[in-house]
């Protein structure tokens, strides 16, 4: 019996944690390559969420969602870009700070304007129903939603790996002036990062949609879990921070199940310190940074 | 961050001498939401000079002040439950702030720019998340000073509306001033500003950076602790959610002084006089109009702070400067033409 | 050297006779608050009312500014207070955000500078503590129709009122239901989780439950919070609750945790033999209109019920014309508050033979205070399943209690006890899920 509580668990943090990764790896590669932190990455997560609210409102099922969310909020990172973050590239760094502080509060509060404050509950085929394995049993739009991560991660792996403006990023994360020395329109590709960072962080908001109640704030709280994850993972990896996006959401369900749930918060912080303090570069260290 | 000036130390007294007027005129005509907008606005500005000598002076950029601010809220609620006289209560908040910061710093000091500022937000959602399971400090309940018995009201600080703690918040902000200003005017103002201009320049000149680090820190601690102090013998009950929050503490408290300039002695204090009132302002003007749409309050905030970092990324103050050195010029050449014409 | 200082002086001296002069102009010109003293405009009376309009309970909040809306154009629409002349009540609204400290500050600027006769609010216990402990300084009177912390009325306040019954009161009265419910199937009930949020509501409650369940002879077999801001998941609390296999399983739950839980027990075929949730989450409208089957047969503690019309001829008017007004059913929220403004209007009515407002506000507000400790409404006259409302010397109404609600296959909730309120028998024990989806 203890066996099936820790299997679920397991399972249950996984799926989580998969999620919670899509949302990191975006931070991660925006830290990565423009050296920014955006303190407003949990809020773009949100935008996707209500766009799922949206299409569920008009009768269509969220599932159709993901990729319009995935668009809407690239195209409304790429014109983030242009009018904010470029201009605070080279800024000092409370700047910065500021800056995607404030987009923080103009998304949050934005989509609290338009959508109000109510909380809001996505039905698509998916949800209620479950996949039974062996004594395990798996909510449908939960499993659903840790294999398009792991699917959307593959994808963005493969763009960074496999293809030329992939490899620009890469060369931009590197270097910033050899590359452009190297010819690449810098400019370009970061906009199209942090469109694309932005954009997975979308797209999990419909996963997340799918998977929970949607309200104005809920942001907040991802967006705490990705800067753990990106710290866990070495900071500007997107590999090592998706593998600690899944650390973290395995340390929060087994916690819930065997220490106190209200803490499992306060651990996940405790491990971020402990990791700052006692492995600066991440704990894949040195395999995590090469992407 | 540049030496204060003499004329900023002036300038700070006058807004708080400004500020004590405007709470006078407030308590005449029966203005209590003003007054309280002053006190809120000095206790920010307490907490955000103190938070500015880490910033300003050393780069380090803290979003979690809200573990010193809280600590003194707590120390100082404690202190009055166990029947200390208030006034010893803040002075105990200070002392907390202070230690916590001694404590923190070996953690803390060994990180830098956003590893710092992540670090100092995990640490107050840690203490945040403490204080709700911690029954001595009363739990998620949180701690409510009893009413003062009549008689005691001094004893206890306990006073009817802002008017009167606004002259403690003033009273005390003038302390930091005062303090602040005559040692970064000092030898290891210079100090800090070297290791914030060149860390490696300013070892070679045999300045250990650490060490002034943590002296910034634990200033910084200590006024803080201040802050929360003001916190608790203002509304008499603070519980966890409150006085550790992420937004209304730690953000508000970088907030004023970003808004403000980082670059200036002066820029928290004005920053909060500009951030504080018209939040609070716009807030009740806005629940008047349409009282439906108040998540625009949050809205005008982010507008207004994404255009300051980036028309005026070096703070409100620094602009004004910069304004009124063209404008002297202005006068300069006015005045020159005029006495030519005579 | 000395002239160069001198300057300095006189500038600092210019820039404070400017500021205060902008000071003094900003407040003639009504920063802070508009005055609607107009001369020749009829007399009114005003009352504050502080709720957590924006902010992390919006939602909430705009529940009960619609009871207290309600009331107050009822109240208007009759003729306002007549032993004042007549005078309409208006309310100022204060917002309190849902945090402490903005509580007090509304309370102080509605005393002070809007001139209310008494306050009402402020629905979350936290900002009820702060916000009271303004008026009690200010000695104003004070109506809480919804907050439900027992401590509020142990702090010896002479002007604090509770018109609720507080959740001491509604726990003793739960466990009275579960021995009620557990004769009628042989005493089945046995074991007891509980699972319940963690600020100072959801744990009070908590600690309650563990007190007053293990007192009656139940065993308290687990305890679960949570932290309703950021919980994401309750797959690893439920499948800690299959482990624990209670019979009934007692939470205490806000709106969006609410239905991420009951989906989750729904999709993880949780079975315990009766769910009793504490109101709050669990009854608001945005969970109703959304659980689905997911939250049939679910009990909760209420203090008000739509059915209740059938039992209560003068509550069907009150609904029906709420219901054409805003187009949602009262809940025990909006009812609430609504009923706190009734029993401030009673009060008003008896202050003002004694004085007028617009003569003396201190006095009256003293007047107002006494009216509310002498008050007695019999419950025939209140939408409320209660007694009626008489306060204790603590401020505390001794009349009133909760009742037990079912959700039926409807997807409504309907009353199931005590029997003099219900309308249906409850259906216990739950069906199990696989009896369900037949």
């Amino acid at each position: 019996m203890d066996l099936t509580v820790l299997a679920s668990a397991i399972v249950d943090g996984l799926l989580m944690g998969l999620v919670y990764g899509l949302v990191a790896l975006g931070l991660a590669l925006i830290w990565g390559v423009m050296n920014i932190i955006n303190f407003a990455h949990g809020d773009y997560m949100v935008l996707g969420a209500y766009i799922a609210v949206l299409f569920s409102l008009l009768g269509v099922d969220a599932v159709y969602a993901l990729p319009f969310a995935f668009a809407v909020v690239y195209l409304a990172g790429v014109a983030t870009y242009k009018l904010v973050i470029r201009r605070i590239l080279d800024a000092p760094f409370v700047s910065q700070i500021a800056a995607t502080f404030a987009l923080l509060l103009l998304i949050r509060y934005g989509v609290e304007l338009v959508a109000g404050p109510r909380t809001w509950i996505v039905e698509s085929v998916l949800s209620g129903s479950v996949v039974r394995v062996g004594p395990l049993s798996i909510v449908c739009s939960k499993l659903f939603a840790g294999i398009v991560s792991i699917a959307v991660f593959v994808v963005v792996y493969l763009f960074l790996t496999r293809t030329y403006t992939g490899l620009a990023v890469r060369a931009i994360a590197q270097n910033r002036s050899a590359a452009m020395l190297q010819g690449i329109d810098v400019d370009r590709v970061n906009s199209i990062v942090f469109g694309l960072g932005v954009g997975v962080a979308g797209l999990a908001g419909a996963l997340v949609a799918l998977v929970q109640p949607v309200f104005p704030e809920l942001g907040g709280f991802y967006c705490l879990v990705a800067f753990v994850s990106v710290v866990l993972g070495g900071f500007t990896s997107v590999v090592g921070s998706f593998l600690g996006a899944i650390i973290i959401g395995l340390s929060e369900s087994l916690s819930a199940v065997y220490i106190s749930p209200t803490l499992k918060n306060a651990i996940a912080f405790t491990v971020f310190i402990l990791v700052l303090l006692f492995r600066p570069t991440g704990l894949f260290g040195r395999f995590g940074r090469r992407v | 961050m540049s030496f204060p000036t003499q004329r900023e130390l002036v300038t700070a007294l006058a807004v708080l001498i400004f500020a004590i007027a405007a709470d006078g005129v407030a308590y005449v005509f029966d203005k209590p939401f003003l007054a309280n907008s002053i006190y809120l606005a000095l206790m920010y500005a307490l907490a955000g000079l103190a938070w500015n000598i880490l910033a300003g002076f050393t780069g380090l950029v803290s979003f979690g002040h809200a573990v010193f601010f809280g600590l003194g809220a707590y120390a100082t609620m404690i202190a009055m439950l166990h029947k200390i006289p208030a006034v010893l209560g803040i002075l105990l908040a200070g002392g907390v702030g202070f230690l916590a910061a001694v404590l923190l710093a070996p953690i803390w000091l060994r990180l830098k720019s956003h590893w710092f500022t992540l670090a100092t937000i995990a640490t107050a959602e840690i203490l945040k998340l403490s204080f709700i399971v911690w029954p001595a400090v009363g739990g998620a309940s949180g701690l409510q000073a009893p009413i003062a018995e009549p008689g005691e009201e001094l004893y206890y600080l306990y006073f009817r509306g802002a008017y009167l703690y606004v002259f403690i918040a003033a009273v005390l902000v003038a302390i930091e001033v005062v303090v602040l200003w005559s040692i970064l005017r000092g030898p290891i103002g210079y100090k800090l500003q070297a290791i914030r201009e060149d860390e490696d320049a300013a070892m070679a000149l045999a300045i250990d950076p650490l060490k002034y680090k943590f002296f910034a820190l634990a200033i910084s601690g200590f006024f803080t602790g201040l802050a929360g102090s003001l916190y608790t013998i203002r509304y008499r009950f603070i519980d966890p959610f409150t006085v550790f929050d992420l937004i209304s503490v730690s953000t508000y408290i970088a907030l004023v002084g970003i808004v403000g300039g980082i670059y200036t002695f002066l820029g928290p204090i004005i920053g909060s006089f500009i951030v504080v009132p018209a939040a609070e302002y716009v807030r009740s003007t806005l629940m008047s109009i349409a009282s439906r749409y108040a998540a625009l309050h949050g809205v005008v905030l982010g507008a207004v702070l994404l255009i300051v970092s980036l028309m005026a990324p070096e703070g409100v103050v620094e602009r004004v400067r910069a304004k009124m050195v063209v404008w002297s010029k202005v006068v300069k050449v006015v005045r020159e033409w005029v006495v030519e014409r005579s | 050297m000395v002239l160069h200082m001198q300057r300095k002086v006189l500038v600092a001296v210019a820039i404070m006779v400017v500021a205060v002069v902008a000071v003094g102009i900003a407040l003639f010109l009504g920063v802070g608050g508009v005055e609607e003293r107009v001369m020749g405009q009829p007399k009114v009376i005003k009352v504050g009312v502080i709720l957590p309009l924006t902010g992390r309970l919006a939602e909430t909040g705009e529940d009960l500014k619609r009871g207290i809306e309600f009331a107050v154009y009822q109240i208007n629409s009759m003729g306002g207070v007549k032993n004042c002349g007549g005078a309409k009540i208006v309310v100022v609204w204060g917002d309190s955000q849902a945090r402490p400290e903005r509580g007090a500050a509304e309370a102080e600027r509605l005393i002070v500078e809007e001139h209310v006769v008494a306050l009402v609010g402020a629905y979350q216990s936290a900002v009820t503590k702060t916000a009271s402990e303004v008026a009690e300084r200010y000695r104003v009177p004070f109506l809480n129709p919804d907050s439900t912390s027992p401590t509020l009325t142990e702090r010896g306040y002479k002007w604090f009122f509770r018109i609720t019954p507080h959740d001491g009161m509604f726990v003793k009265q739960q466990v009275e239901f579960v021995n009620w419910l557990n004769k009628r199937c042989g005493g089945c009930i046995k074991r007891i989780a509980i699972i319940h949020e963690d600020s100072e509501w959801g744990t009070n409650v908590a600690r309650l439950w563990e007190k007053e369940f293990s007192a009656a002879g139940y065993e308290i077999v687990d305890v679960i919070s949570y932290h309703a801001p950021t919980v994401t998941s309750f797959d690893a609390e439920v499948e800690r609750l299959k482990r624990s296999k209670p019979d009934l399983l007692l939470v205490a739950s806000y709106v969006h945790d609410a239905l991420l839980l009951m989906k989750t027990i729904k999709a993880k075929k949780l079975y315990v033999k009766a769910i009793l949730a504490q109101d709050a989450g669990f009854v608001s409208p945005a969970y109703v209109s959304q659980v689905g089957d997911a939250g049939w047969f679910v009990f909760s503690r209420e203090v008000f019920n739509w059915d209740l019309v059938q039992k209560m001829p003068r509550l069907k008017e009150v609904e029906e014309e709420y219901r054409r007004m805003y187009g949602v059913s009262l809940n025990g929220n909006s009812a609430r508050d609504y009923t706190g403004m009734w029993v401030l209007y009673y009060a008003l009515e008896e202050a003002c033979k004694i004085v007028k407002p617009w003569e003396d506000l201190q006095k009256f507000r003293e007047a107002l205070r006494d009216a509310l400790a002498n008050l007695y409404i019999p419950g025939d006259k209140l939408i409320m399943p209660w007694k009626g409302v008489k306060f204790d010397e603590k401020g505390q109404n001794i009349l009133g209690q909760g009742i037990i609600v079912q959700m039926m296959e409807d997807g409504k909730y309907y009353t199931v006890y005590p029997p003099e309120y219900a309308t249906r028998e409850p259906v216990f024990p739950m069906p199990s899920w696989e009896e369900r989806s037949r």
